[in-house]
């Protein structure tokens, strides 16, 4: 009773593992129809097809592996007929691997069938495996397999392989995702593992139209880099234009959906990306479901989405939940503190050094004040305070945690009371760079573009006042407007403008009204993708 | 990679070279004058600043109202521009007068002519051109170097006691706007408020508004007591709210409060003469009655308190217009912009003489005052 | 032809800015003292002449276009004139770069003169001018999209300015047409034509932007020419009713009024009116700077037409130096260009006698038009 019902819950946890695989022929199909795919041709030796000797294949692998201390090979006699299994060391679940595959093989005959040809049927239609395994010719496709976590099983007289699922790699658990915080919507996030993540997003989209198309880049890491779109919504001219661009890619390794981003990218050198990321399949599905592409990389919690607009900056998860009335409102504040962030120690500097009549004067006798004894100009006390203040937030980053609070610490003593006291920079200064900081995080997403152009700007203003900034800013919007992402404009709906698309830039609109008209980017204004 | 280098090397050529474009003086380098007065002595003129001169200093944040937080800077020359400069030299940092609240005008140089300042008046960037102008009884040096107490600096406290008499009607407004119209020959005439200095009961020094100065092509013409004051502006529309006593010999005297004043004016040629009907509509609630008898007001009475405000305005209007235009022939009323417009004629034929024809204008007052509330008191 | 890129409302913000720019320097006084509301109404006969003078570069460019396709003036001219065309590109090619110079030195005059008197002169013309050719690098595309954005901000500004502003309106100021008499009135209501036609350059601008403009040429034109007409008329009342004879005497009357306008705490606010100016004088430069270049790269070979930016700017930079250098060249060029002959001789003028050119060449013999019958 007790192994009977230890052999049922065994093959309960395989079944959760039929998730993790594609139907071969399918995949394989895709996989060459793709133009330019840097996909294994594989080249050389990798590209060798397997043999019907079992002895000259397994000569070769050794070869090929180079001896590599995780690779492991069993040889069996199964009716006479011998085989290998190989793994990869630590990737394969060897519990289950005995179970299902050591040994049914130890106790079967094959009678009549004992023939090479026989046991490959017998595996490949009558193992308890069976609906779990893919086939293979080359040497190159054997190894991905085995590096994918397959246990491959060679047999005598067969030359072609067969992959069997029976990973067992340690992963991390589905959990909250760090980067994208909302106080509303599921607390899944992405993990690293590509088939977890497909299926989190198949869960949230149950409709046939959702399709994903799997790749495999990098000529050495073959990591596997997965579409997600709906094909009801999707235009095919920016999925053909995704996998021109993806197959463009002559990379070696691809560890990150980051290393991805500057291919995908209209203008890679702008300063703003018009491609987003998130962690979160919510948003995913969201994105997809508004005509645009998800790209799921393996070895990697964060999802590619293109395209992307400057719009979408300013949109998540969380307005969507809320009532109509206090999403806008905090669509707004996100728009004032991207302002803030980017424009307001440049214009503190601008304004206190060549516009000080356009302070109140109760508030510019305190600056007065404050700035009395100190010893730099307004931009440099700026340049300084903003630079410590990214050395501070990069320690934070990279501490161990234990310390990490003590960078917090720091930062306050150092930035805050020490500066002010020691007649360094002045106390408004501080306030401006706490009101910066803070509203930096609003939008988190802007990050990076807005720590540039905050000191581009610091800068600026410190030396041409607001005419250097108006000329910047107009030079900035310049580049902003002149980006097209996918043949859209990456400002629409702004500019272009429509008035009808504002319903979810400048306001958001209350459920019931946006589902009259679902929103597809393709009909954005300016937009030339049909 | 070489456009990377080239785009980084052209920005930073632009930044080094751009530093000196437009010169940039810091904060602790500037002077932030909050008030001016001109003055004129033997030619020359004195330029006296009220400035703010922070008494806590080194990273301190915040501004000691207990104590003195203003320094006066004297500077003299053939111009004001020579003056400033001359005070600028005597403390090494530079005017800057974009926080300017009051230009100060000594009673000297106003009998001499507004005419000599306007050009740095209308030229000056800095200047906002509606900052309030006053005239000093005397000197403007005494006036800026006076020491009133109650706000950061003296001079704001002279702005806002200028800006708050207004509201009494007692206390008239002159921005630099007004002057230069004035000056540029629009035909109005300028009138400032008179400020002097006293000793309250504590010793300490304060403003005090009792006159208006009344100008004649540039120049010191008279002044004007508080209630012709009120009459003018009256005349002029610039009534928001005001105290009228009047005295009824049912209820003794009656302190209304306006609270909403209009003034229609309607020119036009009559028997050749121009004549000016005066429209005034007005609000008021009674807002204290000091009688020995205890009665409240009663609706019975209102229509006695409305004919008696309505000649007490009337009282003040005609008093004005009598001094400015027969005393004083002054067209403290812009009567031109009405006759300009509606009699184009007759204006195009007397603007080169104007002083000369505004006696002759007839003047018909009418007033209709409103007593709307009559207190909370009930009998 | 260029692929149609723009929609004709972005074309109409972008040309109003464009126009609007010039309310730096724009004086109601028109020669005369008295001349306010005579001039309001020569604004409205402007207006009508205005559209007049587009009519025969309107004629033009339809006569010589295809369906979903039309010409710019450069193409109809070598459609009619043949090699003779390079005459034409020349000229624009040099008008349009004299409008952007001109723009940028005006614009200098008046920072320096209101806002940063010590500033280097040559640095500010040139870094507005660098400015405005990466913006033509960026494209037609991009500045008609940033001209929704700037005329956003715009917007906001002209509101603040009126609501801040109109109580303070004195109405005695405004006075009747014609009041001082009929010669004076005359000269101040041809002031107002003039002003009105004198410096709508943009209308050139329309016959070189129209293969990237998708939409009706002529509505577009009608609305942008009421648009501006509309609102130099309230700038007019706003500036007469509050400076009243003051604002005869200023260089820079409505930069007056901006430093007037109050709200409140949102006080002396000029320097930010002053960015969006800045922002407009931008867009003004890069579209002129980018039709210079569009009238050079008709005559280069294609191998030197991603340069052409860079000649035209020079080639601005240069007039603008040259203005900018001397207050009386400066004046010499307003002048000229208030007598309003640039704008006459590049809106109808060349575009009227190219029409007529192409009517005459291109009409068929009669004997052929009777066998067609």
């Amino acid at each position: 009773m007790a192994n009977q019902q230890g052999q049922v819950s065994k093959l309960f946890d395989f079944i959760k593992r039929q998730y993790y695989f594609y139907q071969n022929d399918k995949q394989l199909k895709k996989e060459q129809q793709m133009e330019g795919s840097q996909e294994p041709r594989e080249n050389g030796a990798l590209g060798e097809r397997l043999t019907s000797s079992l002895d000259d294949n397994m000569v070769k692998i050794r070869q090929l592996y180079a001896n590599s201390s995780d690779f492991v090979a069993n040889e069996m006699t199964v009716s006479g007929i011998r085989i290998q299994v190989l793994i990869c060391e630590g990737m394969v679940n060897t519990q289950t691997m005995a179970e299902m595959l050591i040994e049914p093989l130890y106790h079967l005959n094959l009678y009549d069938n004992s023939t090479a040809k026989g046991l490959q049927d017998w595996l490949r239609n009558d193992c308890i495996l069976a609906n779990d395994q893919q086939e293979f010719r080359t040497y190159g496709e054997l190894f991905r397999f085995m590096m994918s976590g397959f246990a491959i099983v060679l047999v005598d007289g067969i030359s072609v392989g067969l992959a069997l699922g029976l990973q067992g790699f340690q992963f991390r658990s589905v959990s909250e995702p760090s980067a994208e915080v909302n106080v509303r919507g599921s607390r899944e996030g992405f993990i690293e593992i590509l088939r977890i993540n497909l299926t989190m997003v198949r869960r949230r989209i149950k409709s046939p139209n959702l399709k994903f198309e799997m790749m495999t880049l990098g000529s050495k890491s073959q990591t596997d880099v997965c579409l997600v779109y709906l094909t009801d919504k999707v235009s095919d001219e920016i999925l053909h234009s995704i996998k021109r661009r993806l197959g463009s890619v002559r990379l070696d390794v691809i560890l990150e959906s980051g290393y991805l981003q500057p291919f995908l990218d209209d203008r890679p050198l702008s300063i703003f990306s018009q491609v987003g990321h998130t962690e979160r399949p919510d948003t995913l599905c969201a994105k997809v479901n508004e005509g645009r592409v998800g790209i799921l990389v393996d070895g990697t919690p964060f999802a590619l989405v293109v395209p992307y607009f400057f719009t979408e900056y300013f949109q998540s998860f969380d307005d969507y939940c809320h009532r109509a009335f206090y999403a806008t409102f905090i669509r707004w504040l996100k728009y004032v503190s991207f302002f803030f962030t980017i424009l307001l120690p440049g214009l503190y500097v601008a304004v206190a050094t060549y516009h000080p009549e356009l302070f109140p004067y109760e508030l510019l006798f305190n600056i007065a004040s404050s700035e009395e004894a100190t010893p730099f100009p307004l931009v440099v006390e700026a340049v300084i305070i903003f630079t410590i203040y990214e050395i501070m937030r990069e320690a934070g980053l990279r501490l161990p945690r234990p310390i990490g609070h003590a960078v917090s610490i720091v930062g306050a003593l150092v930035i805050g009371d020490a500066a002010v006291t020691a007649g360094i920079i002045g106390a408004p200064m501080v306030m401006v760079v706490a009101l910066t900081a803070i509203s930096s995080f609003v939008v988190p997403s802007l990050y990076e573009p807005v720590t540039i152009l905050r000191f581009s700007f610091i800068v600026i203003g410190g030396t041409l006042g607001l005419y250097g900034i108006t000329l910047a800013g107009a030079i900035v919007l310049s580049n902003l407007c002149a980006i097209n992402s996918y043949g859209i404009p990456f400002t629409s709906p702004i500019a272009p403008f429509s008035l009808f698309d504002m319903r979810d830039v400048l306001i958001r609109e209350s459920w019931k009204g946006l589902q009259k008209e679902q929103v597809k980017i393709q009909s954005f204004p300016g937009s030339e993708i049909k | 990679m070489k456009k990377m280098i080239a785009f980084f090397l052209s920005c930073s050529f632009l930044l080094i070279s751009m530093s000196g474009c437009i010169p940039a003086k810091e904060l602790n380098e500037k002077l932030i004058v909050q008030a001016i007065g001109l003055d004129s002595e033997d030619g020359e003129f004195v330029v006296t600043l009220q400035a703010y001169f922070p008494q806590g200093g080194g990273g301190q944040s915040f501004v000691d109202m207990s104590k003195p937080n203003n320094k006066v800077v004297q500077g003299r020359g053939e111009t004001i521009t020579q003056a400033v400069q001359d005070a600028e030299v005597s403390q090494g940092k530079e005017v800057f007068y974009g926080h300017n609240e009051l230009i100060i005008v000594g009673n000297t140089l106003a009998k001499e002519g507004l005419s000599s300042i306007s050009s740095f008046l209308n030229s000056f960037n800095e200047l906002r051109p509606n900052i309030q102008l006053l005239v000093a009884e005397d000197t403007a040096e005494e006036i800026v170097r006076a020491q009133i107490e109650g706000g950061i600096l003296p001079a704001q406290v002279l702005g806002k006691a200028a800006s708050s008499g207004e509201e009494t009607g007692y206390v008239t407004q002159c921005t630099l706007i007004d002057v230069m119209k004035s000056l540029k020959g629009d035909g109005s005439q300028i009138y400032a408020p008179v400020v002097e200095t006293d000793q309250d009961a504590e010793d300490k020094t304060q403003a005090v508004f009792e006159k208006t100065a009344v100008f004649r092509s540039g120049q010191l013409a008279g002044t004007l007591t508080e209630a012709e004051t009120r009459g003018l502006m009256w005349i002029n529309d610039q009534i928001t709210r005001a105290n009228i006593l009047v005295e009824n010999t049912n209820y003794g005297k009656i302190s209304a409060q306006i609270t909403h004043a209009t003034t229609r004016r309607k020119t036009r040629m009559q028997d050749g003469k121009i004549s000016i009907h005066l429209h005034v509509s007005t609000r008021a609630i009674i807002s204290e009655r000091v009688s020995g008898d205890i009665s409240p007001v009663l609706d019975e009475d209102i229509d006695d308190i409305q004919a008696e405000l309505a000649r007490t305005i009337t009282k003040e209007m005609e008093q004005a217009l009598e001094i400015g235009l027969r005393d004083y022939h002054t067209d403290i009323f812009n009567f031109s912009g009405d006759v300009s417009k509606y009699e184009p004629q007759y204006y195009l034929a007397h603007r080169d003489h104007w002083e000369k024809v505004l006696p002759e204008f007839q003047c018909v007052i009418e007033v209709d005052c409103n007593v709307d509330r009559l207190g909370i008191e009930t009998k | 032809m260029a692929k149609r890129q723009v929609k004709m409302y972005q074309v109409v913000l972008l040309l109003f800015l464009s126009r609007t720019f010039t309310i730096i320097s724009y004086n109601p006084k028109q020669g005369t003292s008295f001349g306010a509301t005579t001039t309001i109404l020569g604004m409205v006969a402007g207006f009508v002449l205005v559209f007049l003078l587009f009519l025969p570069g309107y004629a033009l460019i339809r006569r010589n276009s295809l369906p979903g396709e039309a010409p710019d003036l450069s193409m109809c001219a070598a459609k009619a004139l043949g090699k003779g065309s390079a005459v034409v590109d020349v000229i624009y090619f040099l008008f349009f770069a004299g409008v952007a110079g001109y723009t940028v030195a005006n614009f200098e005059l008046f920072i320096t003169t209101a806002v940063y008197p010590h500033a280097s002169q040559f640095l500010i013309v040139f870094l507005l001018i660098l400015a405005a050719c990466y913006g033509v690098y960026m494209g037609v595309e991009s500045l008609s999209r940033i001209s929704i954005v700037v005329f956003g901000f715009f917007f906001i500004s002209m509101a603040f300015i009126f609501v801040a502003l109109v109580p303070d309106i004195d109405w005695v100021n405004l006075k009747m047409p014609f009041w001082s008499g009929l010669e004076q009135g005359m000269t101040a209501f041809w002031g107002g034509v003039m002003d009105s036609v004198g410096r709508s350059v943009e209308l050139a601008a329309v016959l070189y932007l129209a293969p990237h403009i998708i939409g009706d040429l002529k509505k577009g034109v009608l609305a942008w020419d009421a648009m501006f007409t509309v609102k130099f008329i309230l700038v007019s009342v706003l500036i007469v009713g509050v400076l009243g004879q003051l604002g005869i005497t200023q260089p820079f009357p409505f930069y007056t009024l901006t430093s007037m306008a109050e709200i409140s705490i949102f006080q002396r606010l000029d320097s930010l009116h002053v960015s969006i100016w800045v922002l407009m004088g931008y867009v003004k430069t890069a579209l002129f700077l980018f039709l210079s270049a569009k009238s050079l790269s008709h005559m280069v070979p294609e191998k030197f037409r991603r340069h052409t930016p860079w000649v035209a700017t020079a080639v601005a930079l240069g007039f603008a130096l040259l203005l900018s250098d001397n207050v009386r060249n400066l004046n010499l060029a307003s002048l000229a260009n208030g007598t309003g002959l640039p704008v006459l001789i590049a809106v109808f003028l060349i575009p009227g006698v190219l029409w007529l050119i192409d009517v005459i060449r291109h009409r068929k013999p009669k004997g052929e038009e009777a066998n067609a019958q």
